[in-house]
């Protein structure tokens, strides 16, 4: 085997900062950590482009989440640990009997948008040119392959035309479908910060829900969910009608646009029939449209809302027209721009990590393409045809076609809809390998070979963000026990295959420089992603490589590398024409509202946790802002099924049920309801969202639609409700429900249920853990407290009540620890004599503060978020709670002048 | 009526209630009476109540005594100790003493106390069988207690537990029957019992349940060898203090014709049915009421205190009656008992349930809560319809006055967590004036 060189990171870095990039959303922001040292908070790192020093809660949280707590450490293969010889032999010895026994096509990858450029080139490379098959699948199909689609088929480049900095300068942004307050916090920062110097900016926000980011907006439109390609067919209609149309500017740069228009003029219904269908004033509508219209400076972003939809290309195409109507591309401050949510989704998408697409932007059907990509690396054979999309890949293991599959850095037991297929699918595969930094995730669970992967902190190698730039994820933490980055796993199983001298990279600058050999390789500038100007970079230029935006064509004269800020600044696109192409819209397929399934179901991220929370999970703080899974309902529909806040519910669609707890929002429309993506069987009992959610995908992109779906809402009834702090990590528990949370030295379960607890048998059972009791009971267990010690030091907790106990976290886990502290206390959770804590929900995670503390604040005077802040330190830190406090503003003060009125 | 400067009120007993009502007289009447106070014993009134430790050896015996002689002079009070009152006349208001003394009242107080109780066994008059109700039987014990190796204490109730534990403080191997299955049945549930017993245990006492004494064993020289039980037990000793409870004193009231029940009967300003007759104490019976503990007695003598102030500022009877009917009379407390023992915290106040039910429909039967740890804490609460009736603390007595005063005072509070765990910080929540300043 070869020994992975140890990264010489000196010249870049000074001897105790390292500058990397935050491995959570698509914005791509630069951090600042110190070396070997995870204690330290990281800072955003002023230079980033991205942030210029902004950072967001999960990036602030980056070293609470590192380390060795919880990783898998060393291959297994069957579960047994072995070395990383025999398991690699395995892997390439299943793979090679699949393909010979069965063909290419019976052998996938599932690869993700966590993976480094590097990684997932060879992972591509090896599929695509040496497997010969095109089953290499992203996890970015769930939320970018719409914009992909409706980028090639539109501009004939999968290439967003817009930079961070088009958003400081427009006078009008619309948002389509984004919570970006919670999902892309340091861009909403950006926007907020440029509203706060101009406020004449005007925002919309296009969205059924008043989330987090409507607070900023100057017009909120909270359609009907399905409503948007008549809402936006009307506004092209209107700037036709209303004669905004750039002429000139279509008459050169686009084709088919007459067609497609006229289309669009004849569907469209009048002001008020939109106004109507969408289920918005026509007041608003209109305004929208007048802005839009009188507005040159405009930037549309879009993002899951558009994406993750049965219609997700045509929406997102219509997005695009509005600004080619308008020749509003390409220029400062305007221009469509797609928001990725992964860190390296774009990255995955430039070298062909999706399975309908070649490496470096080529197009899988073209056999010019084809001939380009093998020929450059002298492959053996090249995939003929598109590979099955990440949906169709699990269809296929399900139906037994594909008999081996290796899943790389996601979780899609987790993720992918109809997500209890997926995993009665893997659990029946003959071969899952899984490479993951995490020993136990719902997916890593079914693996028969498992493959200790670098994380975050490890690895080594770029990531590009939404708005096309480059960036260096620098390692700063040695490769803990046997872990290996991924990019040398999928190389060395190459090898073992038989193409060694083809995967013969030393470090990731090899592959980062075949990369951008290749993206030049025959471009005669008719592909748009081409970094031929970074071939010849040294180790070193790699090392110190500065983020920059793709295409990188030259360097200046002190040697820098040529960013590119725009793209068709020219007016020229990528089709064969060279102009911007219209479609025509393909039918409506989304799925409606039906009679036993009266909700709908819309689903998304919260502020404070990333994905499946295999990592952000690991935070204590990141997970106080929620500590369970829930469902968000608006108050009228939980008083028609007589819910309330804090119950617990079942929630059924006809792939599924979760059972998580009911959450009041009156920002939600009425007959919608919501719920977080992050759950998985990890965390909780029954709250993996996507099991709810049909596999219903948009027919060109693939991208599944998961933000419609109809379901039921019912009350669960439990006799009880308990919190249970324990020392050391609990196999899963059995209760009815349950949810886990860590909590740095403890692990936190919530549990509750129905039968009739034995005490004695839990204690018996813990005895290992507990040597010495205390208790609390009301002999028929309405009320419950527990706790163990060993050796005199409490190793357990727990709080059992008919009600969600109350109890006061912060409090108790500094006490917990003191000697001093009285049992009475312990067992009541909170200090004595103390005031109530009723347990508000945490706003500021940064700075810890809790809704109760801000509400008093607000309420002894303060009015705007600068005094709250200077009161409780409340959003001063990374500022993504700001919203949030801005609302509680608004709520306080009305409830306020109600009390006046009264 | 005695032709005086001054009324007279006499006292007759000497004890810790007539101690106390004297002070009570001298704050509320000062100078209205001249006080005389008689006693049986040759000491003047002295705190009974730690006759244990002082058994025990934790305190000298010049401690206990209630006031000196300088504070019964400066007060004018005429004390008379060691010749006990034995006749009553409340015709002409007179009582004579053994010595033959005569002495006039215009108001009389009975508080004569009590005695120890007896079980009347085979052999209770054996030297070494006795009782440790007052100062006589402390000094009778620790004048023999260095020849004395084991003894037996019978009744495991609070005074016979501190003896057995004063005793065993000597290094003597002791007993404690009981005739009920766990100790301070009466104050205690089972499991504060329990918790006790090893309690006891770990002091070196030996406690005996449900034990039904027979009869006492005798050695050569008649002094007593040992005490049988019912079921052939034997346990050797060469003392045996019976501490089986109290018979209230009302020899005297009775001979005089003041009416008694199981007591003295007065009424809730300790008025007997005998005009200018008062009763206090152990000795007396309010309603159905009987008194052993200190607390009740104490608001007794403030009670009886203003009623003589009455009486020392008006002369009109018509007037007197109605300020009367305007003074607070005696109100029935919650009763919480303590344990003095050195190391065992016990705290019981209410009324205990042994076996409530405690199913959640049934909302008028009582419902309990109960706090226990492996070091030996335990705390049991007992509700009927959000009322706090009953608590048992053992180990941990912090905020126990909190429980005295919300069975008191009848407060409205759920059976919850904080109230078990937490009663002084829910008390201070619950208060308006917190809420005012919060």
């Amino acid at each position: 085997m070869r020994n992975i060189p140890v990264q010489d990171l000196s010249a870049s870095v000074s001897s105790s900062r390292v500058h990397t990039t935050c491995p959570y959303c698509g914005v791509g922001c630069g951090v600042t950590l110190s070396r070997q040292r995870n204690q330290d908070m990281p800072i955003g790192d002023e230079d980033h482009p991205a942030n210029f020093g902004r950072m967001c809660v999960k990036g602030s949280a980056l070293h609470e989440t590192i380390g060795v707590n919880g990783r898998l450490l060393h291959p297994e293969v069957d579960g047994k640990q072995t070395d990383w010889n025999s398991a690699l032999d395995r892997v390439a010895q299943r793979l090679q009997e699949t393909i010979e026994k069965y063909g290419p096509d019976a052998v996938a990858f599932y690869v993700s948008g966590q993976l480094l450029t590097e990684d997932y080139y060879v992972a591509n490379k090896l599929m695509k040119g040496y497997i010969g098959s095109a089953n290499i699948d992203t996890n970015s199909r769930l939320c970018m392959s719409t914009a992909v689609a409706a980028h090639k088929r539109v501009f004939g480049a999968d290439a967003v035309p817009t930079s961070y900095e088009d958003l400081e300068s427009a006078d009008l942004i619309i948002l389509y479908g984004s919570n970006m307050a919670w999902t892309h916090p340091v861009v909403y920062q950006r926007i907020a910060a440029a509203k706060a110097a101009r406020p004449e900016l005007k925002i919309v926000v296009i969205d059924p829900r008043r989330t987090s980011t409507a607070e900023l907006a100057d017009l909120h439109l909270p359609i009907k969910p399905g409503t948007d390609i008549e809402l936006i067919d009307g506004l092209l209609a209107y700037l036709i009608n209303e004669g905004h149309e750039d002429s000139a500017y279509l008459k050169k740069h686009a084709e088919d646009y007459e067609s497609v228009c006229q289309q669009i003029i004849e569907r469209s219904s009048n002001l008020s029939d939109i106004a109507e269908t969408c289920d918005i004033s026509l007041e608003n509508l209109k305004r929208f449209y007048q802005w839009f219209a009188n507005t040159e400076k405009t930037v549309s972003v879009f993002s899951q809302g558009i994406n993750q939809s049965s219609r997700g290309v045509d929406q997102a195409s219509l997005i695009l027209y509005s600004h080619l109507l308008t020749g509003r591309i390409g220029q400062e401050g305007s221009g469509p721009f797609s928001i990725t949510g992964q860190p390296n989704a774009m990255g995955g998408r430039e070298v062909g990590g999706l399975a309908n697409q070649l490496a470096a932007h080529m197009n899988i059907e073209s056999e010019a393409h084809k001939e380009i990509v093998q020929t450059f690396w002298g492959s053996p054979t090249i995939c003929q045809s598109p590979g099955a999309k990440a949906i169709d890949m699990f269809r296929q293991i399900e139906e037994g076609t594909i008999k081996f599959v290796w899943i790389m850095a996601t979780n899609p037991v987790v993720s992918l809809p109809e997500a209890e297929r997926v995993k009665s699918a893997l659990s029946r595969c003959p071969t899952v390998v899984v490479s993951d930094c995490m020993a136990e995730t719902d997916t890593v669970r079914l693996a028969h070979i498992k493959l200790p992967a670098a994380g975050w902190g490890e690895k080594d190698g770029t990531v590009t963000n939404s708005e096309r730039r480059i960036s260096r994820q620098r390692s700063f933490l040695d490769l803990p026990a046997e872990v290996k980055p991924d990019w040398w796993i999928i190389c060395q199983v190459a090898e073992r295959l038989g193409f060694a001298s083809d995967f013969n990279f030393a470090k990731p600058a090899d592959i980062f420089r075949e990369h951008a050999r290749l993206s030049a390789y025959k471009n005669k500038g008719d592909r748009a992603f081409n970094i031929g100007g970074m071939i010849g970079m040294s180790d070193m230029d790699y090392d110190q490589l500065k983020p920059v935006q793709w295409p990188v064509i030259d360097r200046d004269s002190d040697g820098n590398f040529v960013s590119t800020k725009r793209l068709f600044t020219d007016g020229l696109f990528y089709t064969p024409s060279g102009k911007a192409k219209f479609h025509d819209v393909v039918l409506d397929t989304s799925p409606r509202r039906q009679g036993a399934f009266p909700f709908m179901l819309n689903t998304g991220r919260i502020r404070d946790q990333w994905h499946t929370m295999t990592r952000t999970g690991l935070s204590r703080r990141l997970q106080k802002h929620y500590s369970e899974p829930f469902v968000e309902m608006h108050p009228d529909d939980m008083k028609a099924l007589e819910l309330q806040s804090g119950q617990l519910a079942s929630v059924s669609s006809p792939q599924g049920s979760c059972t998580v707890r009911v959450s009041e929002h009156d920002g939600l429309r009425k007959g919608d309801v919501f719920m977080p993506i992050h759950w998985s069987d990890s965390f909780a009992s029954a709250a993996r969202t996507d099991t709810l959610v049909a596999a219903i995908c948009d027919p060109i992109s693939g991208q599944p639609a998961f933000k419609q779906t109809p379901v039921e809402i019912k009350s669960v009834k439990v006799r009880w409700q308990a919190i249970l702090l324990f020392s050391i990590r609990l196999p899963l528990p059995g209760n009815d429900y349950w949810a886990y949370r860590a909590l740095g030295d403890w692990h936190m379960y919530i549990l509750a249920g129905n039968a009739r607890l034995d005490i004695k048998q839990m204690k018996k059972q813990w005895r290992k853990q507990c040597d010495q009791w205390a208790e609390v009971d009301a002999g028929d267990q309405a009320m419950m407290r527990l706790v163990g010690s060993r050796q005199g030091r409490p190793t357990l907790w727990m709080a059992l009540h008919e009600e969600m106990p109350q109890w006061n976290e912060d409090w108790l886990l500094d006490a917990i620890k003191n000697p001093e502290t009285s049992m009475r206390a312990l067992l009541l959770g909170m200090p004595l004599g103390a005031r109530l804590n009723k347990g508000s929900a945490q706003i500021c995670t940064c700075n810890q503060v809790d809704e109760d503390r801000i509400t008093e604040a607000i309420s002894k005077g303060c009015s705007t978020v600068e005094c709250v802040g200077k009161k409780t330190r409340a959003g001063t830190t990374c500022g993504s709670c700001i919203p949030e406090i801005r609302k509680l503003l608004t709520r306080v003060n009305s409830d306020e002048q109600e009390e006046v009125l009264c | 009526m005695v032709s005086r400067n001054k009324p007279v009120i006499l006292i007759v007993g000497f004890g810790m209630a007539a101690g106390r009502l004297l002070e009570e007289i001298i704050d509320k009447a000062e100078n209205a009476f001249e006080i005389i106070v008689v006693g049986e014993e040759p000491l003047a009134a002295y705190n009974r109540i730690l006759l244990s430790p002082l058994l025990a050896g934790e305190i000298p015996s010049d401690n206990l005594a209630l006031h000196d002689s300088a504070w019964y002079e400066t007060n004018g009070i005429r004390v008379i100790t060691g010749d006990p009152v034995t006749s009553l006349d409340t015709n002409r208001k007179r009582a004579t003493t053994a010595s033959g003394e005569r002495l006039a009242w215009d108001y009389l107080v009975l508080a004569t106390g009590s005695r120890p109780g007896k079980l009347k066994l085979p052999g209770e008059s054996l030297k070494g069988v006795q009782a440790l109700r007052n100062m006589a039987d402390a000094e009778r014990l620790l004048g023999s207690i260095s020849s004395i190796k084991k003894a037996v204490v019978i009744g495991g109730g609070l005074l016979g537990l501190e003896a057995a534990c004063a005793l065993q403080a000597h290094n003597i191997d002791t007993t404690v029957v009981h005739n009920a299955s766990w100790p301070m049945n009466r104050q205690l549930d089972s499991e504060a019992g329990e918790r006790l017993v090893t309690a006891l245990h770990e002091k070196g006492v030996t406690f005996v349940a449900d034990a039904q004494c027979e009869r006492y064993l005798e050695d050569e020289q008649g002094a007593v060898a040992g005490l049988a039980l019912a079921d052939d037990q034997v346990f050797p000793c060469e003392l045996v203090v019976e501490a089986v409870g109290v018979v209230p004193e009302i020899t005297l009231a009775k001979a005089a014709g003041i009416p008694c029940e199981r007591a003295i009967v007065v009424d809730d300003k300790l008025r007997t049915q005998v005009d200018d007759v008062f009763a206090i104490g152990e000795c007396c019976q309010i309603e159905e009421e009987l008194f052993g503990l200190v607390a009740p007695i104490y608001q007794q003598a403030a009670v009886l205190a203003n009623v003589f102030a009455v009486y020392a500022n008006t002369e009109s009877e018509a007037r007197r009656l109605l300020l009367l009917a305007d003074c607070q009379g005696y109100v029935t407390q919650a009763l919480p008992t303590k344990l003095k023992v050195s190391g065992v915290h016990v705290f019981s106040a209410g009324t205990l349930v042994e076996s409530e039910n405690n199913t959640i429909d049934d909302k008028s039967s009582p419902v309990s809560m109960a706090m226990r740890d492996d070091q030996g804490g335990y705390r049991r609460l007992w509700w009927q319809d959000n009322r706090l009736i009953g608590a048992v603390m053992f180990g941990d007595t912090e905020d126990s006055q909190c429980y005295v005063d919300m069975i008191a005072e009848q407060k409205n509070v759920a059976p919850q967590m904080q109230v078990l765990l937490d009663p002084a910080g829910l008390e201070a929540e619950l208060s308006p004036e917190q809420e005012v300043s919060s």
